[in-house]
């Protein structure tokens, strides 16, 4: 109990950090978002006036107070890329849902091909199945993700006309046809993440085997299938679970590029594109769902692993 | 069965392919008639609207590269926001393809004699897209709204600085309406295209009103805007089409994918390697952006601030090469800062100041001190590959006179904080977009000048200015206008480039796609052709 | 540095085979190249592949093998230096937290954590900005954003490593911290360091053409697999080879880099 209280106070004082961060980030990069809001040649004055109504005249540590005590109440501001008329928990509300669904998909992806993958593979240990496995998977695992996304709207989009790139369906117009849509990018998603996960669960498999309790269970007289699944797969899976976990952040950044090709408007888009605008309002509440998801999931690991071993469990 | 079906699929497939094939023919038509390139209307246009008969109905997606800013017109900045909202507003005048100002919302308009009252008469039955009729009250809302003079000021409105002559805005009656002047003004009609809003409308943002051809129906951020035909549109002929999607797109990479699937039947900006890989079934348009591309200098850095050096970087940058490079030939070489489409005060002959002479650029450099030449910066907007490339073909060209350019990407945001109003920059290569009013072109290059970016400063060229600003007499201006082109190209305030062309594809199946002088996607004039294929 | 391979593996081999071909090309590439990678040629746009040209041209009639060759090398710098400045920041770090645990260990991974979740893009383009852009702040940049992997991994290691025996004879023996740290548990952990070192190096490249795909990385006319792979976007249906040049070239480092990491783990 006290330990996880303690993990809740650091979660905050992450959370702190990475929104001040965040805050002086938008302070050091040029670009100012009143000039982005009324043009490069307005004058002086108006720069002036609108500095003044959105309160971007007065000194970092105040204004840092002044966007806490809104987000303490869930008022995160108003986006300026939409001249302050769209609050930035609207606009991210429906973003977020597509990214959020990109990265269940591509997740379940990973899980269902890499794990057979990582099971032939370490059971056929070094036979020609493992290596062309590893080949394989380290090949997909060579291409960066935009590349591999690239080529993916190539052969489906262009050649075989398998789907519409560019023409993302909207899950409220149409369900079916916006997770038919989401495949691709998932994939493109996956596919890198899909080799790791294979290699990582492969070794962690083999090391598993090598243990006395495996030794014993086939003296007993089990079969190398029961025990397989009885045993070895479980233990060897809990590692693979934090693996998986960081993963899932992994995906949530590495979005942003396949978000870009594949034209989703999803959270990473709308990332790039409100630093492009200096919308700091906006910038600031995307990365603290990234951090907060990021020290969330590291959090949910930290348990698991005391889960298994206790002995992590530090005073 | 599958057997059946499979050959149903060929057939399918071989009737389609037919189809294709037809409308291809109709493309190396087009293809062929479009290489003179007189911006505008193009001939082809001309021919196609009298081959076949234009429609009524139907809808299609425009692809569009940009998210729009917002939906209100005072506050809408980017250049790509006012092309599709032009569609939905319009001001007391409008500009046509031809860069005339039209009556739009007024009927007829009167100026005095001394330039200080403009007076307009309203046009009658004009309605706003709720249904309510346009009244006097609106439009001085509207312009009131513009030029700053409502109390309380919204501060996200921009304003129209061209605006701030105006001393007052009144109605006369119910349907004149009289702007009075604080100095005569000869070119402040263009600025009134300002949109009419209805007054004390407070949705815009949401729900936008105005008086244009189409009314707004929906908008989602990074997704698409949708359109719809405005019945009550004063001009009876237009608009054709029912219904229009701007759809939005990341980039033009991903906009073009999507063309390539048939997704789009429009795509404004495609680029050259773009035209020659346009699918069966689009054709290119193409017509002059009116932007000016030029090699910007900072004439008060070193060497830059020498004369000599300027001009020699003008004689080192073979400009056509560059257009033949990057475009394919496609754009017009420019000699000074002023837009080609207001052709009766640009000066063509500007451009052939400095012809493509290295050997004469070297002789310059010796002249002012640099024999073996000097190194400088580039600085280019990151977001702008055209000039990206651009720049890469000059500093290959530079580097035959032994000049060493390097490039360094910026993000617009800070180019526009750091080069444009920081003025922290050696050179840097951006176009600068065509302003509604000839002289706009001009006053960035007073000495005293806010926009000044360039830092030329020279007094007489701000006489001469200030001579233009009160100047009645038109052939007078002109001359007046004439003079600082020659002045700006004498004094090498920067290599001016070209004035690049804007290709869009179109779907072969639409007609009425038309270029304007301004950033502008007209979609009012866009019909579909009859189907000549309906019988299959 | 001494690796043992009991059984020679294929996959192990045939990474060594392409990474000496491929670092073989990137050696020769320092010194000599078919063209000046920069010069351009109207007449040569998006040409295929020819025997003048083996590789084809790009869109500036520029020879593609050239800049194959000569971007490669820039984006291999690249990637070494980012894992040596990664390498060694993170090593410190993971062998002092790791190390002495409590609380240090706790502040310093949540600060690991707030920099992982902090957009990469938007601290390169705090790196940029400080310090202008260009190749050398790209390195730093990744570098630092390196650092956290590789702190993890030697971290986790020292845990394990301290409890060991060895570790308390030493302790018993006298010997300092330091010296415990840096000279007895640090040179165990190269199991675990060598392969991250040389993924760590497979990130960098790949890490590289994302930044430029976001053109924050290197500065046009220079060549590197990044920009080269981003500028040929859009000329992917049209001169397909402008792309396949610089894509085959990331996808054969890193292939090659892989298969000898996974190789040693293997034995």
């Amino acid at each position: 109990m006290k330990y996880t209280f303690k993990k809740c106070i650091v979660f905050i004082i992450s959370l702190f950090l990475t929104s001040f961060l965040t805050f002086t980030a938008f302070e050091v990069i040029p670009g100012d978002s009143a000039l982005s809001a009324l043009g490069m040649d307005a004058s002086k004055e108006h720069l002036e006036e609108y500095r003044k109504a959105m309160g971007l005249d007065k000194s970092l540590p105040i204004r840092y107070i002044n966007w806490l005590k809104g987000a303490i109440k869930g008022d995160f501001g108003y986006s300026s890329s939409y001249q302050m008329q769209m609050k930035v928990s609207t606009l991210i509300k429906n973003r977020l849902i597509v990214t959020l669904w990109l990265a269940i998909l591509s997740f379940l992806i990973i899980v269902l091909v890499s794990i057979p993958l990582g099971i032939l593979s370490a059971r056929k240990k070094n036979g020609i199945l493992d290596d062309l496995i590893t080949l394989v998977t380290q090949i997909f695992m060579s291409v960066p993700s935009f590349f591999l996304a690239m080529i993916i709207t190539l052969i489906f989009g262009i050649t075989l006309k398998w789907f519409r790139p560019g023409d993302y369906i909207s899950p409220e117009d149409n369900f079916g046809g916006f997770l038919r849509f989401m495949m691709y990018p998932a994939i493109a998603v996956a596919i890198p993440k899909i080799a790791m996960m294979v290699k990582f669960l492969r070794s962690s498999l083999l090391r598993e085997m090598e243990l006395d309790y495996v030794r014993t269970a086939k003296s007993k007289g089990m079969t190398k299938i029961s025990i397989l699944f009885g045993h070895i797969l479980k233990n060897a899976l809990i590692p693979v679970i934090t693996f998986l976990a960081m993963v899932l952040a992994d995906i949530l950044a590495g979005a942003i590029l396949v978000e870009q090709v594949f034209n989703l408007p999803g959270l990473g888009r709308l990332l790039v594109t409100s630093i492009a605008n200096r919308d700091y309002a906006v910038v600031h509440v995307i990365v603290l769902y990234i951090a907060s998801l990021v020290i969330i999931i590291n959090f949910i690991v930290d348990l698991i692993y005391q889960w298994i071993d206790p002995r992590v469990r530090r005073d | 069965m599958l057997i059946r079906k499979l050959t149903k699929v060929l057939l399918l497939i071989s009737v389609f392919t037919i189809a294709l094939y037809g409308c291809s023919g109709r493309k190396e038509d087009t293809n062929k008639s479009m290489t003179p390139a007189n911006g505008k209307l193009s001939f082809t246009e001309l021919t196609k609207a009298a081959q076949s008969e234009p429609t009524y109905g139907g809808s299609i997606t425009v692809g569009i590269t940009q998210d729009l800013d917002g939906l209100d017109p005072h506050k809408a900045l980017s250049a790509g926001t006012k092309e599709v909202l032009f569609n939905i507003f319009e001001g007391l005048v409008k500009l046509d393809y031809d860069g005339n100002l039209v009556p739009a919302v007024a009927e007829s308009y009167h100026i005095s004699e001394d330039g200080m009252v403009y007076t307009f008469t309203l046009r009658e039955g004009v309605r706003f897209h709720d249904g309510s009729l346009v009244t006097a009250d609106d439009i001085v809302y509207s312009i009131k709204r513009c030029a700053d003079m409502l109390t309380p000021k919204d501060p996200t409105v921009i304003v129209e600085s061209a605006l701030s002559v105006i001393s007052d805005v009144g109605s006369t009656s119910e349907r004149t309406i009289e702007i009075r002047l604080k100095q005569a003004e000869t070119e402040l009609l263009p600025y009134l295209t300002c949109s009419i809003v209805p007054k004390d409308y407070d949705k815009l943002d949401t729900k936008p009103i105005g008086t244009g051809p189409f009314k707004f129906l929906s908008y989602t951020p990074l997704q698409s805007i949708v359109l719809e035909r405005n019945d009550q549109y004063y001009m009876e002929d237009t608009p054709y089409l029912d219904q229009v999607t701007f759809k939005i797109f990341s980039n033009t990479d991903t906009a073009f994918m999507d063309l390539q699937g048939g997704n789009l039947d429009i795509l404004p900006y495609i680029t050259d390697s773009q035209v020659s890989q346009l699918p069966k079934g689009y054709h290119m348009e193409s017509g002059a952006m009116n932007l000016i591309q030029g090699l910007f200098i900072n004439n008060k850095v070193e060497p830059f601030d020498n004369k000599l050096v300027r001009q020699a970087l003008c004689y080192a940058v073979d400009r056509q090469a560059v257009i033949d490079m990057v475009a394919g030939g496609r754009g017009n070489v420019i000699g000074t800062n002023m837009y080609p489409g207001f052709k009766k005060y640009y000066d063509e002959s500007l451009v052939n100041v400095y012809p493509y002479n290295p050997e004469k650029s070297k002789k310059l450099l010796k002249e002012a001190g640099y024999p073996n030449g000097f190194k400088f910066t580039i600085k280019v907007p990151s977001n702008y590959q055209y000039h990206i490339d651009t720049a890469q073909v000059i500093v290959e060209q530079l580097k035959q006179v032994g000049i060493t350019a390097q490039i360094q990407l910026i993000e617009w945001s800070s180019w526009k904080s750091d080069v444009y109003r920081g003025r922290n920059y050696e050179t840097t290569l951006v176009g600068l977009a065509a302003e509604l009013a000839p002289r706009q072109a001009l006053a960035r290059f007073r000495s005293y000048a806010d926009n000044n970016f360039m830092n030329y400063i020279n007094p007489e060229f701000d006489a001469l200015y200030k001579q233009g600003e009160i100047e009645g007499v038109e052939e007078k201006k002109i001359q007046l206008y004439k003079q600082m082109q020659a002045m700006l190209t004498n004094d090498a305030v920067a290599v001016f480039i070209q004035d690049p062309y804007q290709m869009t594809a179109v779907s072969d199946d639409l007609g009425g796609y038309t270029y304007y002088p301004i950033y502008v996607q007209d979609m009012s004039l866009v019909y579909y052709y009859k189907q000549e294929f309906e019988s299959d | 540095m001494k690796l043992k391979v009991k059984t020679c593996h294929f996959n192990y081999i045939l990474g060594l085979l392409i990474t000496s071909l491929v670092l073989l090309m990137v050696l020769i590439g320092f010194f000599y190249t078919p063209y000046d990678p920069n010069e351009m040629n109207v007449a040569l746009k998006n040409n295929p592949p020819t025997l003048a040209h083996l590789l084809g041209t790009d869109n500036f009639g520029r020879d593609i093998l050239s800049r194959v060759m000569k971007g490669a090398g820039t984006t291999y710098i690249i990637a070494v230096v980012v894992v040596i400045i990664g390498g060694t920041l993170g090593t410190i770090v993971g062998t002092l937290t790791g190390y002495f645990g409590g609380w240090f260990d706790e502040v310093v991974m949540r600060l690991n954590d707030v920099l992982t979740s902090f957009p990469s893009i938007l601290l390169a383009l705090v790196f940029v900005s400080v310090f202008g852009p260009g190749t050398y702040n790209i390195i730093i940049a990744l570098g630092i954003i390196f650092v956290p992997s590789y702190a993890r991994v030697v971290r986790s290691e020292f845990i394990v490593l301290k409890e060991r025996d060895f570790v308390k004879n030493a302790k018993l023996m006298g010997a300092g911290s330091f010296r415990i740290m840096f000279i007895h548990i640090l040179p165990n952990t190269r199991r675990v360091l060598i392969p991250a070192l040389l993924i760590g190096f497979n990130n960098a490249v790949l890490a590289e053409a994302g930044l430029s795909y976001l053109s924050l990385g290197v500065q046009p006319p220079q060549a590197s697999l990044g920009r080269m792979l981003s500028e040929a976007q859009s000329y992917m249906i049209d001169s397909p080879w402008y792309a396949i040049a610089p894509g085959l070239m990331i996808i054969l480092t890193i292939l090659g880099f892989s298969l000898i990491s996974g190789g040693m783990e293997n034995e």
